[in-house]
This record gives C-alpha cells, sequence and structure tokens, in this order.
C-alpha cells in the first residue's frame, strides 16, 4: 500500500480515522519505519497537549452537576432534624378532668362542645332501630 | 451481550496488540512490557467487562491509553534525566513526578499560547472543547485539510519547544 499521508496520520493519532482506513494504516505501519516515525511525533505532541490542557467540562454538564448538588442540598435540610427540646422543660396539660364533662379543654367553649357531642352521641345510639 | 475472559481476548487478539505497540515503540523488550500493562489492566476490568460484540475496540482502547502514558512516563523521565545533567539543584534533587509534571504543563502552556492565532484556536477547540477537526472545520468556516495542515504545525512548534522534554 501506498504511505499514508500525514493529515491521515493525524487523524489516526487522533483516532478521528474510519475504522478501515484505520486498520489499513495500522498495518502500514508495522512494516514502515517512517510512518511509525511520524504517527509517534504526532501522539508524542497530542500527549503533551493533554497533560497541559485537559478538556473542559461542557456548560450542559456543569449545570447538570449543579442540578444534583441542589437536590443533595435539599434532601439534606429536609432530614435535618429540628432545634432540640430542652429537657428541662415540662408538659403541660391542655386538658384536664372533670367530674360533669369527663375532660375540660381550653374553658367553657370545649365543655358545651363536649357535652354537645356526649349528648348526639347518646342520641344516635338509642334513637337507632331495633 | 457477551460475558468474556480476559484470557480469550488477549489470545485472541495478541499478535495484533503487539503490533499496535511494536509499530509505535520499536523496541521488542518495551512491546512485552506494554501488552504486560494491558494484560493486567483487562484483567483488572474483567469482572465487570460484558462486551456487545466489540471486544477488539475496547482491548485496541486500552492498548492506546497504555501508550499514552507511556509517552507521558517518558517525557517526564527525560526532563527528570535533563535536570540531572544539567546539575539544576532543584529538580535534580526533587526528581519527582509532581513537580516535573507541573513543569511540563507550564512550558506546554507557553508553547500554546506562542502559537499563531489560527493555530492556537484549532488547539484549543480540539484539546479543550473535544470537537472533532470537522466539527472545527465546520466551526471556522475553514476547510478540513487546513484545519488539519493548521494542527500539524501547531503540534510541530510544541515538540520543538519542548525538545528539551524528549
Amino acid at each position: 500500500m501506498n504511505h499514508p499521508t500525514e493529515d491521515e496520520l493525524l487523524l489516526l493519532a487522533y483516532a478521528e480515522l474510519p475504522g478501515p482506513r484505520a486498520a489499513e494504516i495500522e498495518s502500514h505501519i508495522t512494516a514502515c519505519r517512517a510512518c511509525g516515525a511520524t504517527l509517534a511525533d504526532l501522539e508524542h505532541g497530542r500527549v503533551a497537549l493533554d497533560v497541559a490542557l485537559p478538556q473542559r467540562r461542557s456548560a450542559s454538564r456543569w449545570v447538570a452537576i449543579a442540578l444534583a448538588a441542589a437536590a443533595v442540598l435539599a434532601g439534606v435540610v429536609m432530614m435535618r432534624p429540628g432545634p432540640a427540646r430542652d429537657p428541662t422543660e415540662r408538659w403541660t396539660p391542655t386538658t384536664t378532668w372533670s367530674a360533669t364533662a369527663g375532660y375540660v379543654a381550653g374553658g367553657k367553649a370545649m365543655v358545651e362542645i363536649d357535652a354537645q357531642l356526649t349528648r348526639l352521641e347518646q342520641e344516635r345510639y338509642y334513637g337507632l332501630p331495633n | 451481550m457477551v460475558n468474556v475472559t480476559a484470557d480469550q481476548l488477549l489470545a485472541e487478539h495478541e499478535a495484533a496488540l503487539r503490533n499496535f505497540l511494536g509499530a509505535r515503540c520499536r523496541d521488542d523488550d518495551l512491546t512485552a512490557e506494554l501488552l504486560q500493562e494491558v494484560a493486567a489492566r483487562l484483567v483488572t476490568a474483567a469482572p465487570r467487562l460484558s462486551l456487545n460484540g466489540n471486544a477488539r475496540g475496547y482491548l485496541f482502547r486500552i492498548a492506546a491509553n497504555v501508550w499514552r502514558d507511556q509517552l507521558r512516563r517518558e517525557l517526564v523521565r527525560r526532563r527528570a534525566a535533563l535536570a540531572l545533567d544539567s546539575g539544576e539543584p532543584a529538580l535534580a534533587a526533587a526528581a519527582d513526578a509532581p513537580l516535573l509534571e507541573r513543569e511540563l504543563r507550564a512550558a506546554v502552556r507557553r508553547a500554546v499560547d506562542d502559537l499563531p492565532r489560527v493555530q492556537r484556536q484549532v488547539v484549543e477547540l480540539r484539546q479543550q472543547r473535544g470537537l472533532t477537526f470537522q466539527q472545527i472545520a465546520d466551526r471556522l468556516g475553514r476547510p478540513l485539510g487546513t484545519v488539519l495542515t493548521q494542527m500539524r504545525a501547531a503540534l510541530a512548534r510544541i515538540s520543538a519547544a519542548l525538545e528539551s522534554y524528549r
């Protein structure tokens, strides 16, 4: 086969040559020292550039990373326990026992509501047909 | 989906891999060493390896990476040898890879900064944006052949600037 062009060797060094042609050139450089040396020079240059100028992440990747970070942060905030209670703080009951209404919660109004509910319950129970 | 073993893959493609690496380094001992490295990486990856008819492509990608790592080590090693020869005390004493790599990076960046603008554009789009040469040609409105010539010229200038590293 004829020698590959320098452009083809450059494309091979950057893995941009179509498969069949790449295979032909690979086969050629096994036997052709000059083409092998040219390819090695190009690959040396490529490696030096890879060391110094690594590929930047695209904007869409940064957006995806930002969204993932926001999701993690939201999860952390939601899972965080509330403010710790003072263990010495005493619980003040809102209900007190009443001999007439059973319990009283929140004063006279609640007593009346409770009484009405009791009456309704009784009416419902005794009012049901047998 | 086909599960494969590292032994099977290597046995099937060893000759081609040897040619691939040998054509580049032209050194039988180094070729054997690099082939061992390919095998080691393949064995490491084998438990989670499931290829869909692309075993050869996968193997050659490993081989290409092994070869590039070798070139990278070579660049750094040559810089270390040069430092020892020229008696640069700081470098010769440290002679450690991170320091030498940092120096290499700085030298390449300087070389890129010194490139003519048309060449620097191509280098930056290829290296930092990861565009193919065809995409670069489309973006810059230049023929593909022109872009390839500019990239080759850029690589030649960078290689000349790094002569002491090679």
